[in-house]
Parts: C-alpha cells; sequence; structure tokens
C-alpha cells in the first residue's frame, strides 16, 4: 500500500522480511509504551535551555 | 624530531609554529606514507595531492612572511566522504553518487580549512553512511574491520596518514571505528557542529565530529569546527563553544576538575554481550578513573531505555527512508543489502510510531538529565569488544547510540588492548554541551595509562 501510494517499488531486497520482522517487534514495544499527549516529539533536538 | 608523519596535529603544529618544520614538508612525508601503505590500508577514497600541495604551499610562504592561518596551520586531514568539498567528488561510498562534485564545502570543512588545516582528500565511508562496508581496512589487522561509519577516517588516522579526519556518528559511526582503530573520536552534542554540507542519513540523529590521534588532537579540530551556523539551524541558540584546547592546557584547572569527578557506571546495556577481554579492560579503567581521584558510582538507568533505544531504529529506519525515497524510486537495485533493507523496513512504518518514538526520545533526554544530576560523566565500554574478524560488516554500534539518540556528547579514548593486539576503548558521555567535562577527563586518562601512543606495525 505505502510503496503504492509512493510510486515505489514494491520491497525486494534480499533483507528486507528479515529486517521488516525486526522492525516490526520495534514498532510494537514503542506502541506499548505510555506516553502522555503532553509530551512533544523530539524532533532534532534543541538541547539548550537558554540558561546557557 | 620523530619522522613527521608520525607526530600528532599538536606536536606537528607545535613544530610548524615555532619554525622547525614546514606545511610542506609535513605533507610531502604524509602523501609519502600514504603512498607506501595505502595500499594495504585502503583508508582514502581519492588523494588529492596536487590540491593539497597547492595549500601547504600557500601556508608554507604565510608562515615565512611570519603570519599563521591558525591553530591546525599546515595540519593534514582526511574528510570522510559525505562531507561535502568544493570542487571535489562526494561520492558517500556509493555507486548513486559516484561523480557528485559539490559547488560549495560542507561548514565543518570551511572551518578546518580556516584554521589552516590542508585536506589530503576524502575517507571511505560506509555507504551512505550506514552499514554496507567501505574497502577501509583496519591498520592493527588488515583482515578485520576499522569499524564503520567513519572507516577510513579512523584507518587513516590509526596508520599515521593524517593528523585530524572528520567522521559523522547517527548510531556509532565515530565512537566505533575509533575505538577498533585505536584512535580518540568526539561525538560532540547534537547542535555543536553543523550539519550543513553532510550528507544525511537521519536527520535528527546526525553528528559530525571530530577525531584524532590524541584528545588534544580532537579538542584542536573540535574547536575550529563548533559554533554557530545559520545554515544548520539546530546550531543556533546554543551555548557559546568552549575553548576546549585551552581548558585542556590549563595543567591545574584540569587536573582539579578530574579530581572529584563523579563517574557514573550504568548499571545494566552497556555490558550487555561484552566479551571477557573487553570487560577486563573496563574494569581496569574503571579502577584507573578511581586513581585519577574520580568517584565511581553505578547509576540506575531509566525503565523506558529499552524501549528507547527501539525508538531510536525507528527513527533512523524512517528518516533514512526519506533521505533515500526520491533516488530508491529508480535505482532501488543500486543500494547496497543492508542500506536497502533498512529504507525498505523504513517505509513501512506507520506515522504514529516514528511520533510515538520521538516522544519516547523526549521522555528519555528528560530521564537522562535527571540521572546526570547525580554524575557528571558515563562510564562505558565503546564496543562489546574489539574489531570483528572480516570485512563484510562494520561491528556492533549498540554502546554508542545512546548518546546519538539522546543528543548527549560522548568521546572514546583508547583503553588497552586484546591478546591478539586489537585496541580497546572507553566511552565517556556527558551532559548536553559539557565536552569540556569529557575532554578533560578523557586526556587524564590518556595521560595516566598511555594506551592511545601505541602505533600498529605496517
Amino acid at each position: 500500500m505505502v510503496t503504492v501510494i509512493l510510486g515505489l517499488p514494491a520491497a525486494r531486497g534480499e533483507r528486507f522480511s528479515e529486517e521488516w520482522a525486526v522492525t516490526r517487534g520495534r514498532i510494537e514495544r514503542v506502541a506499548a509504551v505510555p506516553v502522555s499527549r503532553d509530551t512533544d516529539p523530539a524532533g532534532a533536538p534543541r538541547l539548550s535551555r537558554g540558561d546557557g | 624530531m620523530a619522522e613527521p608523519w608520525a607526530l600528532s596535529a599538536s606536536d606537528a603544529a607545535a613544530e610548524i609554529a615555532a619554525g622547525r618544520l614546514s606545511p610542506l614538508e609535513l605533507l610531502d612525508a604524509t602523501l609519502d606514507r600514504i603512498e607506501r601503505i595505502e595500499s594495504r590500508v585502503q583508508a582514502w577514497a581519492r588523494v588529492q595531492a596536487g590540491d593539497a600541495r597547492g595549500a601547504a604551499r600557500r601556508l608554507t610562504e604565510l608562515g615565512r612572511s611570519g603570519s599563521h592561518a591558525g591553530p591546525l596551520h599546515g595540519i593534514p586531514v582526511g574528510l570522510k566522504d559525505i562531507f561535502y568539498t568544493a570542487g571535489l567528488e562526494t561520492s558517500c561510498g556509493s555507486r548513486i553518487m559516484a561523480g557528485f562534485v559539490p559547488a560549495y564545502d560542507a561548514t565543518a570543512v570551511a572551518r578546518l580549512r580556516q584554521a589552516g588545516a590542508v585536506v589530503v582528500g576524502k575517507t571511505h565511508t560506509t555507504e551512505f553512511a550506514s552499514f554496507d562496508p567501505s574497502p577501509a581496512r583496519n591498520p592493527w589487522a588488515l583482515d578485520h574491520t576499522p569499524g564503520g561509519s567513519s572507516s577510513g577516517s579512523a584507518a587513516a588516522l590509526a596508520a599515521r596518514m593524517c593528523g585530524g579526519a572528520l567522521g559523522s556518528q547517527t548510531s556509532g559511526s565515530i565512537c566505533r571505528p575509533a575505538a577498533f582503530c585505536g584512535v580518540v573520536g568526539l561525538k560532540p552534542t547534537f547542535g555543536r557542529v553543523s550539519r550543513h554540507g553532510v550528507h544525511p542519513l537521519a536527520w535528527t540523529l546526525d553528528h559530525p565530529g571530530p577525531m584524532a590521534r590524541t584528545v588534544r588532537d580532537v579538542a584542536m579540530l573540535f574547536d575550529a569546527i563548533a559554533g554557530p551556523d545559520a545554515a544548520d539551524p539546530t546550531t543556533l541558540s546554543t551555548p557559546a563553544p568552549p575553548r576546549a584546547v585551552a581548558a585542556l592546557d590549563d595543567a591545574r584547572a584540569a587536573e582539579a576538575a578530574v579530581r572529584g569527578l563523579r563517574v557514573g557506571v550504568p548499571d545494566r546495556y552497556f555490558t550487555d554481550g561484552l566479551d571477557p577481554e573487553g570487560a577486563a579492560a573496563y574494569r581496569e579503567a574503571l579502577r584507573a578513573l578511581g586513581d585519577l581521584g574520580c568517584r565511581i558510582d553505578e547509576v540506575r538507568l531509566p525503565d523506558l531505555f529499552a524501549a528507547a533505544m527501539d525508538a531510536h531504529e525507528l527513527i533512523h529506519h524512517v528518516e533514512a527512508a526519506a533521505v533515500h525515497a526520491d533516488t530508491y524510486r529508480t535505482r532501488a537495485g543500486e543500494y547496497g543489502h543492508k542500506l536497502r533493507a533498512i529504507i525498505e523496513a523504513g517505509f513501512h512504518v506507520p506515522a504514529p510510531a516514528y511520533v510515538r518514538a520521538q516522544q519516547i526520545r523526549t521522555l528519555t533526554i528528560e530521564a537522562m538529565r535527571t540521572v546526570m544530576g547525580a554524575v557528571d560523566v558515563l562510564a562505558t565500554p565503546s564496543a562489546p569488544g574489539p574489531a570483528p574478524a572480516g570485512l563484510a560488516g562494520t561491528g556492533s554500534p549498540v554502546y554508542n547510540k545512546p548518546f546519538s539518540f539522546l543528543g548527549f556528547p560522548s568521546v572514546t579514548v583508547p583503553c588497552g588492548f586484546t591478546t591478539g593486539g586489537l585496541p580497546l576503548g572507553l566511552q565517556l558521555g556527558g551532559r548536553p554541551f559539557e565536552e569540556v567535562t569529557i575532554l578533560r577527563l578523557a586526556a587524564a586518562y590518556e595521560r595516566a595509562t598511555r594506551w592511545g601512543a601505541r602505533a600498529p606495525a605496517l
């Protein structure tokens, strides 16, 4: 589905299945972490607190 | 004086400043060294002898007139081949980028040149700074990986083919190869060194940084490249960069700063899978830090640390997929197997999972700020062991990636050798923008143990 929408070739790399199995586990574990909706996504971290 | 190519960057700079060595003499000795050993080490993607000679000649003439370009006046450097160089091919270790000649220098490159460094050439990188290996070999054992992705930079330094180098780290690509090759690498705080002109692997995880043979040499390069850059907004509104060399050279202050430093030893993760020789070297390194007057305390990592490392991988894969989407659409078959799998998996990660991963990053940064309220530095092994045998992989970044995820600074310094003669590294992590704290401790440790003084027999 994703590849069709983005006009990408199907995932055919010889390591894709193995990598996807690992990635899927990561998605499940990350989704299971309770996170408050007040938590801003980090993005590129800007670590300065303005107190130099 | 030792052979010029054997001098550390600091020692070479001192010889040049004293008029006992010219930039041209140093470069010629370095090029001769490269000529003799490069076919075995294969650290360089391309050497620009002509351009380098031109620059060294200009610096030599400048020196004769009584002027110096800067602290790196005449020091030969290598640049990982994802750093853009004006007029010089930057192929990122990829067939896809072959022949690409940038019109401008990366900010870090321009700043090195401004400080007087002589660009010898571009060092090999794994493909697009990911995991498909480059031709580079480990100078300590040519049938072992030098690590990655800054493979050529680490190998060139260990083999004494340059005095300093640039690398970049998204997971473990500065500290891992530096440790495997027995040199020093600094992954600065995110936002400390501009990413402008550095081909991205994953925008929010990429950290350009210096590599060299000694901690002071790394500090010299760091001083040259750190600081705000309008072309990279993440470097703006950050604290003023430290004068790291001055901090190291103030011996009394440096010694006082190390004495009583609180060094945290993580309760888990950083020793999972550590091999016995690595574990012995790590224990010995902690003892040496204690001998320097540091207080060693175990610290408990946050409960979400394991999930944070999963989050790192999701962010890495999604951003890598986004970086390469347009090229992958038409040239998927030209990617190496490892990067292709990362890109393909990245396309399939649901967007909410990426956002959740970035939220976990926020929480982990705050939790680790709390952990590092109780200690000044974290000390860990730099890798689960020495450089693995074989050239098909580049070893594991597992102990380095937490600092890439957090954006906190980390440095690796040699901490021993295996019975087989391969280097091992000690990794020191610090609070955001406190590079000087970890550099001072690394320098004190380096001075006390002298592990970094050994050179591979080539």
